[in-house]
């Protein structure tokens, strides 16, 4: 089965790749976006008011991206 | 050696919300913000979350902000997934029952060799390998 014929080697492999693109992203991002403060206070609240928990969110996502699909 | 987490998309939520939990999980995105402890994401996670912001009226302002904030944590690292990626994944829906976007996350983490994730979702309880944790839990 597919699932098992991956070895370690190649997951580190393609690990090594992901993250060596978010070293790029990020870097490219820097000279980008100038971003003044602290990245968690930057967040705090952008969603207060919305009377749900984080998790039933994180379900919506799903319904959302379905939704947008089938527009 | 310092740990390493998975950090799932309801953990930024909960900040962004500001309930109850809100401070647990400030408290842990700090720890990654000064490099205290290492945590890892996906693109598929920052996704969902910037499509849950546009969806409750956010405008592009918010949504880079919190785009461009990720770039600032000393130990978060966001893993880009393959189409292979997405495939594995389907392939744990199949083995665990998991949903694609859990499958994912699972494949993210097998790819890295990390076996705990911080979350509220208890989808991962069952996981054989993984071992689910709350912010509570990593910041006490």
């Amino acid at each position: 089965m597919a699932v098992y014929g991956y070895g370690r080697g190649a997951l580190s492999k393609a690990a090594e790749e992901a993250f060596s693109q978010w070293s790029s992203e990020k870097e490219k991002a820097l000279s980008l976006f100038e971003f003044v403060g602290d990245p968690v206070e930057a967040i705090e609240g952008l969603l207060e008011g919305v009377g749900k928990s984080g998790v039933e969110l994180q379900h919506e996502a799903r319904r959302i991206r379905a939704r947008k699909v089938l527009r | 050696m310092m740990s390493a987490y998975m950090v799932d998309a309801n953990i930024f939520l909960e900040v962004e919300l500001k309930q109850e939990r809100g401070s647990f999980c400030k408290a842990f995105l700090n720890k990654l913000k000064r490099g205290e402890m290492e945590g890892l994401t996906t693109d598929f996670i920052v996704d969902a979350i910037a499509i849950v912001m546009e969806d409750y009226g956010k405008t592009w302002i918010e949504i880079r902000k919190l785009l461009v904030s990720l770039t600032r944590y000393r130990s978060l690292r966001i893993y880009t997934l393959s189409l292979v990626d997405r495939m594995m994944a389907t392939e744990f829906m199949k083995l665990y029952n998991l949903d694609f976007d859990d499958g994912t996350t699972y494949q993210a983490m097998r790819a890295c060799n990390i076996s705990q994730i911080v979350s509220y979702d208890n989808h991962f309880d069952n996981m054989p390998d993984i071992k689910r944790v709350t912010p509570e839990e990593t910041v006490e």
